[in-house]
């Protein structure tokens, strides 16, 4: 009998090892992806100092599955706060009723009032940056356009639009470009592609690897590369100058514990202290305007900004992500 | 009053197996549609992906497999090798194939290929286990008797040697079919949108698209898919053996240069990544071999206390599966057979994902909804694993004590524990290390602050980027697994002296 009390005991300690989710008063819980980790080290003490409470930041590695969280959690919501919505995963998050409205006094301080993608407030931008293609020039000489990449073959990695927010913007950013040809357009470009990773960080991983000499990423990625390792051995560019525009946004949980603390971290975030970290942490544009690093001359600005209408968005992005996995499965 | 005893059984690992999706299911189910384009896209890209992973273990294990049967160095090295797609973390594995990949530049990274090479290192070793059982099931006794009672070859083929092959022949098959079918970490990591499985898109509507329904609709084709398959295999008489006596072969140069050849490869997808690390660490960065143990790494990569966790859970659940596969084995049931390893059809990513759910509805512990997925899933492996044993363990013995009034506990602890303290003990190791190096469950439910795993971490750092510290803490968890179960495996057996002292 001694095995088995031994063991049932073992199953109690794991039990009651782990730590139980249970809020503790005043406590703020923040979801957001992986990349925002920074904030825990520096945003968050001050925060805390600042409101005499506590902050539980829970990273998720993209804002796929936070959205997924979310859902799971509609009746019993965790989170007060999710950090890194983008236009395109606000969508499913609005169809489930999962945010909720918050205007902040802050947004007066936006210094691009077409950055406020969410005219109802559910969701507040906190910074925005351009998708683009990056590549190795010691490997490559990139097409001027994106359809001179239909000629290539195996030269680019892309992320999955369905995993991954970048992915999603490439996706958007071909149909702002093509219009209803763009199903043409990655009929041709799919044999261009070298792998369609789940996210950014294994996008990049494999890029850096070699293993494709152009990959889908963002426009300051010059910048960054200058700031880190002292010169540009990576370049960013944007075909013809016409660009896709990523913005992030943060957005105050449906029915969450903790609404007071939530809208006070959002109105925290359009201030200068959070946005002037955003720069050399997030290597996204902030969305007021405090004065950028210098480094950030060598991030690429599209001459055009693309974007594709809300209510279409909303209507059709379910289909599009559809189409495209028809496109790439054939 | 004895049949009620005996559904009892059933009832409670049916609802164990059951119950997280009915949550789901109410919940989110509703809606259920199936787009049968999609689907049949998946399932057919799916079946031709498994049955050539399978054709390609198949040729793969035959002749290691008719190797094993002997009695030499080289056949006992073999058999060390079935536990290795057991015991060897996925992570590992596609850090090992990254590396081989890499060194190949002309080679198709992400293609049907890279699959299929995976697979044969995960799964052959499967192969070779139940088709050296199939060729002992026929040993070369029963084949001269047969001959001198006047049996011709074609007839000792199809009424001798076929159907006492047929069973472990089909079974290690089925085994490795239904591995190759529900791949997800190496599909993740090398496979392309046209060569995804049923798992990954599972994956990807649950986690990306948040679409349940969807997701629901491919598990419910999956499952019974793999049941309809168990069921047909199942369902085939098994003929046990008195003893497994090892048979002195023929010497044949070819055949133990191929054997040999196939344990290089197995062995170097194992060891590769720890050689690497070591020599990059070296070579580059010494100080990355212990800097993954240092406070501050720790901080950004619980790389401590997901082992400690992993270790943990692992040996607890192993430990619960062991005794509870055992009483399962021995009552025998067809019934319990069936429903057992209809559980191989069930989605592990679905599964975590309801049991997920279950756990933020109903506030149990996260950590012991983890546990119990754990249970499910590697139940049918630990039933496998006992079969094995089972036939050949004298049941009348505990007839007999029960008949003398002992109870199911005492004729446990005081006959089957010491008769069967090493298969137990081999088991245990085997579910131990299975558990250990779990991804799909552990990725899927993601518990990176409250209870860190050692699988999830290290596909972490290899995600972040983190080359080095990625293969010596992906090399650490595999010599951590191989040291707990050499202890194990060494550790000298109470059970004799207590059986002396009994007598």
């Amino acid at each position: 009998m001694k095995p088995v009390f031994a063991i049932v005991l073992a199953a109690l300690l794991i039990g009651t090892a782990g730590s139980c989710s249970k809020k503790h008063d005043n406590e703020l819980v923040i979801y957001s992806y992986e990349s925002m980790g920074w904030i825990r080290d520096s945003m968050i003490p001050s925060f805390e100092a600042a409101n005499n409470c506590k902050v539980r930041l829970v990273l998720f590695e993209d804002t796929a599955k936070i959205v997924s969280r979310l859902i799971l959690e509609k009746k019993r919501p965790s989170a007060d706060l999710a950090i890194g919505l983008t236009p395109s995963s606000l969508i499913p998050a609005m169809k489930e009723k999962l945010v909720a409205k918050y205007k902040s006094p802050m947004l007066d301080k936006i210094k691009d009032p077409s950055l406020v993608f969410s005219p109802d407030h559910h969701s507040t931008p906190y910074d925005y940056g351009a998708i683009a293609i990056v590549y190795d020039p010691a490997k490559i000489t990139p097409p001027a356009t994106l359809r001179e990449f239909c000629k290539l073959e195996k030269s680019i990695i892309i992320q999955n639009p369905q995993t991954s927010s970048p992915g999603t913007d490439f996706l958007l950013w071909t149909i702002a470009l093509y219009g209803e040809d763009w199903k043409d357009f990655w009929r041709e470009f799919r044999g261009a592609v070298v792998n369609v990773s789940p996210g950014w960080d294994e996008s990049f991983a494999k890029f850096e690897a070699g293993e494709a000499p152009m990959m889908v990423s963002y426009a300051t990625d010059g910048a960054y590369s200058m700031h880190n390792y002292g010169a540009s051995k990576y370049k960013a560019y944007i075909p013809e100058g016409r660009g896709f525009v990523q913005i992030e946004g943060a957005s105050l949980i449906s029915g969450c514990d903790s609404p007071a603390l939530a809208k006070k971290f959002i109105d925290f975030m359009l201030g200068d202290e959070f946005q002037s970290e955003i720069p050399l942490n997030q290597w996204m544009f902030p969305v007021t305007g405090v004065t950028l690093p210098d480094v950030f001359s060598h991030a690429v600005i599209p001459g055009q900004s693309l974007t594709i209408d809300a209510q279409d968005l909303a209507r059709n992005q379910e289909k599009w992500l559809k189409e495209w996995r028809e496109i790439m499965t054939q | 009053m004895k049949t009620f005893r005996g559904l009892i059984f059933p009832a409670l690992w049916t609802t164990a197996a059951c119950a997280p999706f009915l949550l789901l299911l109410a919940d989110f189910g509703t809606d259920i549609g199936f787009d049968i384009r999609f689907l049949s896209r998946i399932f057919f890209s799916a079946l031709a992906q498994s049955a050539l992973s399978t054709l390609a273990c198949f040729a793969v294990a035959i002749v290691p497999a008719y190797y094993c049967m002997g009695d030499t160095r080289l056949a006992k090295l073999l058999r060390i090798t079935w536990v290795i797609p057991f015991f060897y973390p996925v992570i590992s594995a596609v850090i090992a194939f990254t590396l081989i990949y890499g060194a190949l530049p002309s080679f198709p990274r992400y293609s049907l290929i890279s699959v299929v090479i995976a697979h044969i290192f995960f799964n052959s070793p499967v192969l070779v286990r139940y088709l050296s059982e199939a060729f002992s099931a026929f040993p070369r006794s029963l084949r001269d008797e047969a001959a001198m009672s006047g049996a011709g070859t074609f007839a000792r083929i199809v009424y001798l040697q076929l159907p006492l092959a047929l069973k472990p022949l089909l079974r290690g098959v089925f085994l490795t079919f239904i591995f190759c079918f529900t791949s997800f970490g190496v599909v993740l990591s090398f496979g392309t949108l046209k060569t995804s499985t049923p798992e990954v898109e599972i994956y990807h509507a649950l986690q990306a698209r948040s679409d349940f329904p969807g997701a629901l609709a491919i598990a419910l084709i999956q499952f019974a898919l793999i049941a309809l398959f168990n069921w047909a295999v199942s369902a085939l008489p098994s003929y046990e053996r008195e003893s497994e006596v090892r048979q002195p072969l023929r010497r044949n140069v070819i055949f133990a240069f191929v054997s040999g050849l196939w344990l290089i490869f197995e062995t170097l997808i194992v060891i590769l990544p720890l050689l690497y690390a070591v020599y990059y660490a070296l070579s580059r960065k010494p100080q990355s071999l212990l800097y993954i143990f240092s406070m501050p790494f720790n901080l950004r990569f619980p790389v401590l206390r997901s082992l400690l966790n992993s270790c943990t859970i692992s040996l607890v659940c192993a430990a619960v599966l062991t005794i509870l596969a055992w009483l399962l084995v021995s009552r025998k049931r067809k019934l319990d057979e069936i429903l057992v390893n209809s559980l191989f059809g069930l989605s592990p990513a679905l599964l975590a994902l309801s049991l997920l759910y279950l756990s933020i509805r109903t506030g149990i512990n996260p950590v012991l909804s983890l546990a119990w997925g754990y249970l499910v899933l590697a139940l049918p492996y630990a039933f496998s694993f006992f079969q094995h044993h089972s036939a050949r363990f004298d049941h009348t013995l505990r007839e007999q004590a029960s008949t003398d009034g002992a109870g199911s506990v005492r004729i446990f602890y005081h006959i089957e524990w010491p008769l069967l303290s090493p298969a137990l003990r081999s088991s245990f190791i085997q579910l131990f290390a299975i558990i250990f190096g779990e991804f799909t469950i552990s990725y899927i439910f993601q518990l990176p602050d409250m209870f860190p795993l050692a699988s999830v971490t290290a596909y972490k750092l290899a995600a972040r980027r983190m080359m080095v510290e990625s293969y010596l803490f992906t090399s650490l968890i595999t010599l951590l697994i191989i040291v707990i179960c050499a202890i194990f495996v060494l550790t000298p057996s109470q059970t004799k002296n207590r059986m002396t002292n009994n007598e």
